[in-house]
């Protein structure tokens, strides 16, 4: 075995830690993506189940607006484009941060073991590794018939608007990311806390539901602990022309107050974590 | 991508030159290393602040446990304060030179993987002091850890449902390795044991063996300085072992490498290890090399003679006195030699009281040491 050079000058990485992050998220995401592109069968049966679930709620608030004229300002026009902001949501909150849900098991099994022992923040190296691109594609493709519909009915949406609701939409995302992030961090202290994160899928269904006809004291409880109306519900009124642009940036100081208070209690739990943290035996 | 070229060891340690480790390795085999030895045991052993590259003292971690499962009345008061502290680790010292192999060897239980987790920055100690490559592991972790390699045995680093080729590509974005140098790697451990054609079946198609190869092989990708190995022979059939203990002893022989290995299997730390550190409880019961190790805990040597007839029974008693006989058949003797026994006599009387057909004298083997460390620690 001569082929071994000697020891001397050893090439070092020298990329920044987040282009280290891309470049494993855009590895894992290829990867991921070959790893679900191996079962087409169960990729077509996925969209078709969003497709229905889609269908079946649009025909309840179809049947629901032949009744009342609007329902706390919104029309079912307003409502669609409730649907499209929604699972827009859903299709980047699912790809993106729904690996979380297996923290838990990470913790459990000693896999965060290996990501510890590697130069890569294992919050990130979980996230790569658990990016489901197969679930954004999905999703994606089942919103094409609500857009065809949204088109026949003659929605049009003003293209500013529906770039600075996305925005908005965006912050409220990572709020919601990190919300997920702190509940998971209670594997490192609880033999099994798989369950509460339950009360946090609760929620995800809420989106297709004007939630800002609810009382103002539930809005802000359920904004503190789901900001469902942040990242859904005003974004998709604002897009629809149903909001100015003042109380658009007001959301968006609101979802920017919610992130920050969250990923500063998720950074400090996941520090106290790891101080705490035990490893499985083995 | 970019690269940038410098020595890992000079980023750590600025006095560090480039081939050191390997100067400082053969140095040590030969004895010549500036290893002070305590007066009075070997567990004092120190090695010279340049040269370590593994210095651990006093380190402690406990674990917090549950009392008793959950259930009957009290359960809710169980779960709230039904904990008690173990202590997994109580107070470890030792230190590992640039360039060296160190067997970590204990009974089950007795600390050693949570020694190489706090090693690696997995685990936060309860106290003490640990320092590798002149940084504490769990607080200086991503640099820390892009200059380390580590291989879990019981925890694999690819992912079962893809080829292997898809996991090493994934550790490739992870530590940077660019084409030249990912080629380099591919073509070495190709040659090797025929990495390339293991790297684009699926793993769950792979045979353990098959698969410990291509984990060894990507915790080399980066080229690491010190590697931890955590019973990477773990599960493997003796082809497969002898495999990966020759790639270990020929990556250090080449590149240096400093290694600290826990291991079950004595035979690897006989082939690999020049020293051993042998933990009992949490703590560090033996610091030497094999050779202190037999004569501290079984200084005797084993003899087995067959032979066709005896000559002189009375020159056989006199021979056998002082010695265990061990078994004795029709034919073969097998006798426990305690240290301090003139073998020479003793092999003479045997030669005069027998008719000897073969005879073998030998050390007892290292398990057998080990069962004797073992019990002697409380």
């Amino acid at each position: 075995m001569s082929g071994f050079a000697p020891p001397g000058p050893q090439p070092c990485d020298t990329r920044s830690p987040a282009a280290r992050n891309r470049d494993l998220l855009l590895a894992h995401f290829r990867v991921n993506l070959a790893r679900h592109a191996a079962y087409p069968v169960s990729l077509i049966l996925e969209q078709l189940s969003y497709l229905v679930g889609l269908v079946v709620s649009l025909v309840l608030w179809r049947h629901l607006f032949t009744r009342l004229p609007s329902f706390a300002g919104w029309s079912f026009d307003d409502v669609l484009v409730l649907h499209l902001f929604g699972n827009l949501f859903l299709a980047l909150f699912h790809s993106l941060f729904m690996g979380f849900h297996s923290f838990h098991a990470i913790v459990r099994n000693g896999r965060l073991d290996t990501w510890l022992a590697r130069p890569v923040d294992p919050r990130i190296a979980h996230l790569a590794a658990s990016l489901k691109p197969e679930e954004l594609l999905n999703r994606l493709l089942a919103l094409v018939p609500l857009i065809l519909y949204m088109r026949a009915r003659g929605i049009e949406l003003d293209a500013g608007r529906l770039a600075a609701g996305l925005a908005a939409m965006l912050v409220g995302l990572a709020a919601f990311a990190c919300i997920q992030l702190v509940w998971c961090y209670a594997a490192f202290w609880l033999d099994k806390s798989d369950a509460i994160l339950a009360f946090l899928d609760l929620f995800y269904g809420f989106y297709r539901f004007p939630l800002d006809a609810l009382p103002g004291v539930a809005q802000l409880a359920l904004t503190l602990a789901a900001p469902l109306l942040l990242a859904v519900t005003y974004p998709a009124r604002f897009a629809a022309g149903g909001a100015s642009w003042t109380s658009l940036l007001a959301v968006c100081a609101a979802s920017l107050a919610v992130l920050a208070g969250w990923a500063w209690a998720q950074e400090r739990l996941w520090r106290a974590g790891l101080d705490a943290y035990q490893s499985p035996g083995g | 991508m970019r690269e940038g070229y410098h020595c890992a060891h000079m980023i750590a340690c600025p006095r560090a030159s480039p081939g050191r480790a390997v100067a400082s390795s053969m140095a040590f085999a030969a004895g010549r290393i500036s290893v002070v030895y305590g007066t009075r045991s070997s567990q004092d052993r120190r090695v010279a602040a340049a040269d370590v590259a593994i210095d651990v003292r006093d380190l402690r971690r406990s674990f917090r446990r549950r009392k008793k499962p959950l259930a009957g009345a009290g359960w809710l008061r169980s779960a709230l304060r039904g904990f008690e502290a173990v202590e997994a680790l109580a107070g470890v010292t030792f230190q590992v030179a640039r360039g060296e192999v160190v067997a970590y060897v204990g009974p089950n239980g007795s600390g050693k993987s949570t020694t190489i987790k706090c090693l690696t920055g997995i685990l936060v100690p309860s106290s003490g002091h640990v320092e590798c490559l002149g940084m504490v592991p769990w607080r200086q972790r991503l640099e820390y850890t892009a200059r380390i390699g580590v291989l879990f045995g019981q925890k694999s680093l690819l992912f079962w449902d893809l080829p292997v080729r898809d996991a090493i590509e994934v550790y490739r974005r992870i530590y940077g390795v660019g084409g030249d140098r990912f080629r380099n790697w591919l073509e070495q451990f190709d040659a090797l044991f025929g990495l390339g054609k293991l790297l684009d079946r699926r793993v769950y198609t792979l045979s353990l063996g098959e698969r410990m190869r291509c984990e060894v092989a990507a915790s080399f990708l980066h080229r690491p300085s010190v590697l931890f190995l955590d019973e990477p022979t773990i599960g493997l059939d003796a082809q497969a072992k002898d495999a990966v203990r020759q790639l270990l002893s020929e990556l250090h022989r080449s590149e240096g490498l400093t290694v600290l290995l826990t291991t079950h299997q004595m035979e690897e730390v006989e082939t690999l290890a020049t020293r051993l550190v042998v933990l009992a409880a949490g703590r560090v019961a033996f610091d030497g090399s094999p050779g202190e190790l037999r004569a501290r805990y079984l200084p005797v040597k084993r003899a087995r003679i067959t032979f066709s007839a005896v000559r002189d029974a009375e020159r056989l008693g006199q021979a056998l006195a002082g010695c265990r006989v061990l078994e004795r058949g029709y034919d073969m003797l097998q006798l426990e030699i305690p240290s301090g026994h003139e073998i020479a006599r003793l092999t003479a009387w045997l030669l005069e009281a027998l008719e000897v057909i073969d005879l073998e004298i030998s050390d007892p083997p290292m398990d057998q040491v080990m069962l004797a460390v073992y019990g002697g620690v409380p």
